[in-house]
């Protein structure tokens, strides 16, 4: 049975608004679609926070057992870590926690998609829509 | 017209609320330009007399990120609500307020950044022969930008080092990794002041940064690099391919809490000319005791997916 | 943050917007006229991208332009077929035109290079010639600057430069039901305007060239646009036709079908040849 599910989304649609983002050296509309989003359920795999994007990889299993890797691209580092995403002690994630991903379709078809929302099993979610312009990570410790 | 006064009205009382609203921590004060900041404050001097640059230059963010600092270093200073000049060309820019607040989606985002980070008149003059070639490496950046996939960006791509460190007879200089516009390590240089010479360049194997020699001149630090590899783009934008004979001077002058830098690439194989970049500015930390954080590794995993040619 | 500072703030913001004297309907008219006419073509953009707490007015980033077309061109006297390739830039204002005249009867085809940039022109014997020795030559052409110039402010983006940088000389108008920009062109070509003609979307679809001095008269051209889409393969939004028909006199110049428009600012440059500057300064410039 097929996990994961696409939707389009209307162009005029403002889900995908991702005002002031500070998108990595190439174009997120050259490497995802952003009018068509993509659900994926699975486990955490690793979260990693690296340039140019950081990367969350999750284990998806599928009816057979077999699992394949999906790699979620995320931007907005600053967001990412206000959110709770980097200590896994502070409310973020570690390996093997359950989710749905909602991200951006990957234009060329691959287990990929800029991630957008997660929505933990255990009923935390985690939008990565960011409000306010998006900041740059930070310049001091 | 009413429109727009209230949009702007809002937009800095908006500013003026943020302002107002920052703790002790440090955060940059809003701008409404993106022109030079003003220096402030004295310069320090080392006890030999010159300027110290030592501090943590990442107050306007490391390498000058951002979509309002790339235009600037473009050339263009957005310096009101209604006045924009090229700074090269000295031509004015017409202003376009913004009737909206909708905010943007990637696409459009990305687009109009594009467009803004390049719409200079300060470009260098390549040989003819070489002008396809260098409009050829600009349209297909996605897959020949020699720094967006980990490797460093190189002199003087790299800009103005996030961290320098002066000593009596050497400046270290620090640049964290990219991830903003390409993707690069993090970079790092230490250059004699000691007076020595240059290594001649066909003794020199070519590397990212080449070798550096600096000296003072008056109050400003020239730095002199040679010993280039071929590997690296000498700007942010456009593609711009140099080969093992250029030959790069940084100028990095300090006043107050800002430091003026300016790079000179001069390449007889590949420039009909020498060129210079537009002045940029850095500003200092406003926190006294900032540290540099990690820099975030560099793990290239998109370019086996690029579908499309929009680019930075 | 100090009640000192927090004032000073207000009252910068203040000032940065306080209404400008009311200069009755004609201004409002025509900065609305000319903004539509802007945000047709995507003319003015600002992004958000990584800016922390900076806001930015959007600008004018149209510079540089590569245009691939084909059709029939008048050249000397006959329309001909003919591939034709234009770089351009309007900061500074330059344009390079690249004819390849169809070949006929087998031989190679012969192309014309022609060049102008602020207030030189000149032609290449090939793309960049004159700057290298033994690279091609540039031969001064002076006499044609005003007519190579004024191709830079026919096209729908340097009208809507023009009509910005004319500020309250530019003229918006009615006519026949449409929208009218009339703006004066300055430096070599003043004493000529171009008037634009709008559509229901704003885009403008005929220019006219107008001589207001009679000894430029020969100057007049006539340009329609029609077809705009995004021509480029780097996608940019920017608005370009797809379809250009000069007429002099009535008389069709050029008909061309753009196949490409490239509209992000490539790199195209034109330096202007030494001998071309030499040339320049030391024989009168052209009437």
């Amino acid at each position: 049975m097929s996990r994961f599910s696409i939707s389009a989304l209307a162009a005029a649609a403002l889900l995908v608004v991702l005002p002031g983002l500070a998108a990595g050296h190439h174009s997120i509309q050259a490497q995802f679609d952003i009018y068509k989003t993509i659900t994926v359920a699975g486990t955490v795999a690793r979260i990693e926070f690296i340039n140019p994007h950081s990367y969350l990889t999750v284990n998806v299993k599928d009816a057979d057992g077999k699992v394949t890797k999906w790699a979620f691209e995320m931007t907005g580092l600053a967001g990412l870590r206000r959110a709770g995403l980097s200590r896994a002690d502070r409310g973020g994630l570690k390996p093997g926690d359950e989710l749905t991903v909602i991200a951006l379709a990957a234009r060329d078809g691959s287990n990929s998609g800029l991630a957008q929302e997660l929505k933990m099993a255990d009923g935390r979610d985690f939008k990565l829509l960011a409000d306010a312009p998006d900041a740059p990570a930070p310049t001091s410790r | 017209m009413k429109r727009v006064i209230a949009t702007a009205a809002a937009i800095c009382v908006a500013g003026v609320v943020l302002v107002a609203q920052e703790g002790g921590g440090a955060r940059q004060a809003p701008r409404a330009t993106n022109a030079p900041p003003k220096p402030t404050g004295t310069t320090p001097r080392t006890p030999d007399g010159h300027p110290d640059l030592t501090g943590v230059w990442n107050g306007l963010g490391d390498n000058l990120n951002g979509v309002p600092n790339q235009i600037a270093n473009n050339g263009i200073a957005i310096e009101s609500a209604s006045v924009a000049r090229d700074l090269h060309s000295a031509q004015l820019v017409t202003v376009f307020p913004r009737l909206s607040n909708r905010p943007q989606n990637n696409e459009e985002a990305e687009r109009a950044a594009a467009l803004l980070r390049r719409s200079g008149s300060n470009r260098p003059i390549y040989k003819p022969e070489y002008w396809d070639m260098v409009k050829y490496n600009d349209h297909n950046a996605n897959e020949e930008d020699p720094s967006n996939n980990c490797m460093p960006a190189g002199v003087p791509r790299a800009g103005i080092p996030s961290y320098i460190a002066q000593f009596p007879n050497y400046v270290v200089f620090i640049y964290p990794g990219q991830g903003g516009l390409i993707a690069t390590q993090t970079m790092y240089r230490m250059i004699p002041t000691d007076g020595r010479k240059h290594t001649p360049l066909q003794e020199l194997d070519g590397s990212y940064t080449g070798e550096s020699i600096a000296r003072w001149e008056g109050d400003t630090l020239v730095v002199d690099a040679w010993g280039f590899n071929a590997n690296t783009w000498f700007d942010q934008i456009g593609g711009y391919m140099h080969g093992e004979n250029m030959h790069v001077v940084e100028r990095f002058h300090r006043d107050g809490n800002t430091l003026t830098w300016t790079a000179t690439v001069e390449d007889p194989d590949y420039l009909l000319e020498p060129w210079t970049t537009t002045p940029r500015v850095a500003l200092l930390n406003p926190n006294p005791n900032a540290m540099l954080p990690e820099s975030q590794p560099c793990s290239e995993r998109d370019l086996a997916h690029i579908v499309t040619k929009e680019h930075h | 943050m100090t009640a000192t500072i927090r004032t000073a703030l207000l009252l910068a913001c203040v000032s940065a917007i306080a209404v400008p004297p009311a200069r009755g309907q004609g201004a409002a008219d025509r900065g609305k006229v000319l903004r539509a006419a802007a945000d047709a073509l995507a003319m003015g953009r600002w992004s958000d991208i990584g800016t922390q707490n900076t806001r930015l007015p959007g600008i004018d980033i149209v510079n540089t332009q590569e245009l691939i077309a084909s059709g029939t061109t008048d050249v000397g006297g006959r329309m001909v077929k003919a591939d034709v390739h234009v770089a351009l830039g309007y900061n500074p204002p330059a344009m390079r035109v690249d004819i390849t005249p169809a070949p006929e009867g087998g031989g190679a085809a012969q192309h014309v290079i022609e060049t102008v940039r602020e207030t030189w022109a000149w032609n290449e014997s090939q793309v960049g010639g004159g700057l290298v020795p033994g690279k091609g030559t540039a031969t001064p052409a002076m006499a044609s600057l005003r007519e190579r110039l004024l191709r830079l402010w026919m096209l729908p983006f340097g009208v809507v430069k023009a009509a910005y940088a004319a500020g309250d000389k530019t003229v918006v108008s009615a006519e026949g039901g449409a929208t009218v920009i009339t703006a004066p062109l300055s430096g070599p070509l003043a004493g000529m305007s171009v008037r634009a003609t709008l559509d229901a979307k704003n885009l403008i679809t005929k220019v006219e060239a107008r001589a207001d001095n009679p000894a430029l008269a020969n100057l007049a051209l006539q340009t329609e646009y029609s077809d705009y889409a995004d021509h480029a393969e780097v996608l940019t939004d920017i608005k370009t036709p797809g379809h250009i028909v000069g007429k002099r006199d009535g008389r069709t110049v050029f008909d061309l079908t753009v196949k490409s428009w490239e509209t992000n600012n490539p790199y195209l440059v034109f330096p202007v040849p030494p001998n071309v500057k030499a040339a320049a300064t030391t024989s009168p410039t052209s009437r």
